[in-house]
């Protein structure tokens, strides 16, 4: 072989090494599902999780709730990612979440119970195992609490939990705009420094008058005994009472989900707003800005009353930042074709800090999913794995990624963690099917089959042509084993060349100015068209 | 660290042109598709199997490129040669034993999967013809 085509695949290998796994991702997914229990977290063995794994399997094919061509598509790239890690995201979805049609039966312990457990889990309304099988006493009354601040029937509850742009939607239009007006008072002592940034109240209270004025006797209240320019005469009767309010608990909580999904919050979701979600609030409103012409100062979001006391105008914030109204098709090729534009524009030493910044991107991403998930505080210490609205959003900042990356912007840091989390998930797909489609090309792809006494091994060739070659006796178990691994690596390979033949022809267009990260990237993106095809093949096949 | 651009950008360019070369190879051998099946009672490093570039059904060469050990006795059970026009030609051990016959179901089969693997090939090709 050449030595170049060996160090591109040397390189290419160690850059599947160095990629993010997704063997914890497949545990927590289990833990959050109920097939692996909570209290055993810190003590799983590698037998445990794969009875979960199959276990979970045996639920998911008879649950409905996966289409033909789910399953289909999903064992198209079997070979270079987990199905079960693919089939759990789905399952543990909350912006594009399965559909429920109606609720289980009493008394059901299936996938159904558990997403439905799961998802009140999320919102902090249950308690108990999500492996606790559905009944008409606890789980209905759950869903009534969110069912009732939902003003819909359970189903529609059930559903809503599973689309958050949809709940917070629903949120807004039935609930008068006071009851987001949201008191915080985190447990712990917030850093001086942070708490002196947020001292603002009078700017606060001016923007509150500017957009709400007096209309209701909440906002008159709020202005006249909480906003005081004496903070010592501050109504903390009413700032706790605002505290203890259920709805506002809930709508917090809410908040801290949105946080948690877009990977600016990565503390454990408690409903406990501390300084990490106050710190996320910040961060979201400089992302924010990023992404529109617009300028928000921080206090027209949040300040600091008195004490460990805080006011956030969680209206303002589920309004302007998390509700977005442009449905954007394709967000991952928008971002994804900004990006390789950057990259062939790009000078030597823009391309040098890119390649290092992402190198401590990578590392950063990689430790975090490296760290099996964790019970603290009787909670599942998790990270959110969807993508799909995040990715809305950051279609509006896609064009500055690359600069963010040169410069390594340390206020965008998690987003760009966040988003090159899941390029990094493609990439790892594509670059084992790229280099089993260079070893394919250069006639070293192999499939052998044995046992201890025999040996069969199949070498197909680049132009077609096959060799066989038997060693031992011909156990008919190992023939039928060989026979459905060829097929199975035929499959594969399909994919492979597919991944090889988008690469070489972006090749082709871009002989000059061809570099790693552009080859990199590339790979990314003609998976991301690959896997859509198959999709929008196997909707049209079904 | 990044390697120096210059030099990475070159040594990647080179790969990539040689990869296109050998697809270039296959174009040209794409008239014919040929399924080899041998069995034997032998000793061999696997990888040398990986790594043997076997060419063509010439018996000896591929017997000496695979460098099999201690290779006592290697008979060919099938060969089958698929011409671009559809002509078929296949040569099939006389005597078949009933184990030989289970041989030959992996033979029949890995002509289809050779196929398959052919026309993925070509889908390859095709798609980076169209752009």
């Amino acid at each position: 072989m050449s030595d170049v085509l060996e160090d591109i695949i040397l390189k290419l290998e160690e850059e599947a090494i160095s990629l993010p796994e997704t063997k914890n991702r497949c545990t927590q997914h289990l833990i959050e599902l109920g097939y692996l229990p909570l209290t055993k977290v810190n003590a799983l063995s590698e037998k445990d999780i794969e009875d979960a794994k199959i276990l979970f399997l045996e639920e998911a094919l008879v649950s409905g709730f996966y289409a033909l061509n789910t399953l289909e598509s999903a064992s198209s790239f079997s070979e270079y990612e987990s199905i079960a890690a693919h089939l759990l995201d789905l399952a543990t979805d909350i912006d594009e979440g399965f559909i429920f049609e109606k609720l289980p039966e009493p008394g059901a312990l299936n996938l159904q119970s558990r997403i439905l457990h799961y998802r009140l889990d999320i919102f902090g309304l249950w308690p108990h195992p999500v492996s606790k099988g559905y009944d008409i006493f606890n789980s209905k009354a759950a869903l009534g609490i969110i069912g009732e601040f939902l003003d819909c029937d359970l189903v529609s509850a059930v559903n809503m939990m599973a689309n958050m742009e949809k709940l917070t939607r629903r949120l807004l239009e039935i609930h008068p705009d006071e009851d987001f007006i949201l008191t915080i008072k985190p447990k712990h002592q917030v850093e001086r420094s942070l708490q002196r940034s947020l001292n603002k109240t009078q700017r606060f209270k001016r923007q509150l008058i500017d957009d709400f004025g007096e209309r209701t006797e909440f906002f008159k209240y709020l202005n006249k005994e909480v906003l005081k320019e004496n903070p010592n005469k501050v109504d903390f009767n009413f700032m706790n009472g605002e505290l203890r309010n259920p709805f506002k608990q809930f709508v917090m909580r809410l908040i801290q989900v949105h946080q948690w999904q877009e990977g600016s919050y990565t503390g454990l979701l408690d409903s406990d707003i501390g300084e990490v979600t106050l710190r996320s609030i910040l961060h979201s409103i400089d992302f924010f800005n990023a992404s529109s012409s617009k300028n928000i100062r921080e206090f027209r979001v949040l300040t600091h009353v008195i004490n460990d006391y805080y006011l956030f105008n969680g209206l303002f914030f589920l309004q302007e930042y998390v509700v977005d109204n442009e449905d954007v098709d394709n967000p991952e090729q928008i971002i994804l074709n900004d990006l390789l534009h950057n990259l062939q524009n790009a000078g030597d030493g823009e391309l040098n800090a890119f390649e290092l910044n992402m190198a401590v991107l990578k590392t950063e991403i990689a430790l975090a999913t490296e760290v099996q998930p964790k019970e603290r505080h009787g909670l599942l210490q998790r990270v959110y794995f969807g993508f799909r609205r995040f990715l809305k959003k950051v279609v509006k900042i896609s064009k500055k990624i690359f600069r963010w990356v040169v410069e390594l912007a340390e206020k965008f840091r998690d987003i760009l963690k966040k988003v090159f989390g899941q390029v990094f998930e493609d990439l790892y797909t594509g670059i084992k099917a790229f280099i089993d489609g260079m070893k394919f090309l250069l006639g070293r792809k192999a499939t052998i089959t044995s046992d201890e006494e025999n040996m069969i091994a199949s070498v197909i060739r680049l132009d077609g042509d096959c060799y066989n070659i038997i060693s031992g006796g011909t156990a008919t178990l190992l023939i039928e084993h060989h026979i459905k691994s060829i097929q199975y690596h035929v499959k594969s390979m399909h994919f492979a060349l597919t991944v090889i033949g988008g690469v070489l022809r972006t090749f082709l267009n871009a002989i000059a100015v061809f570099s790693w990260p552009l080859l990199v990237f590339t790979i990314v993106k003609v998976v991301r068209n690959i896997k859509e095809s198959y999709q929008k093949l196997n909707l049209v096949i079904n | 660290m990044p390697d120096d651009n210059t030099e990475s950008k070159a040594r990647l360019k080179s790969g990539f042109q040689k990869m296109m070369s050998k697809i270039g190879e296959v174009i040209e051998d794409v008239a014919s598709l040929e399924v080899t099946t041998f069995t034997g009672d032998f000793s061999f490093n696997t990888r040398q199997v990986v790594q043997a570039d076997v060419n063509k059904f010439r018996i000896n060469n591929v017997l000496k490129s695979m460098s099999v050990q201690n290779q006592t006795d290697i008979k060919l059970v099938a060969y089958t040669n698929i011409k671009i026009d559809a002509d078929v030609s296949t040569i099939v051990k006389s005597d078949l034993s009933e184990s030989d016959t289970e041989l030959l179901k992996l033979h029949q089969q890995m002509m289809e999967s050779s196929k398959e693997s052919r026309r993925a090939v070509i889908e390859m090709v095709t798609s980076m013809i169209k752009g």
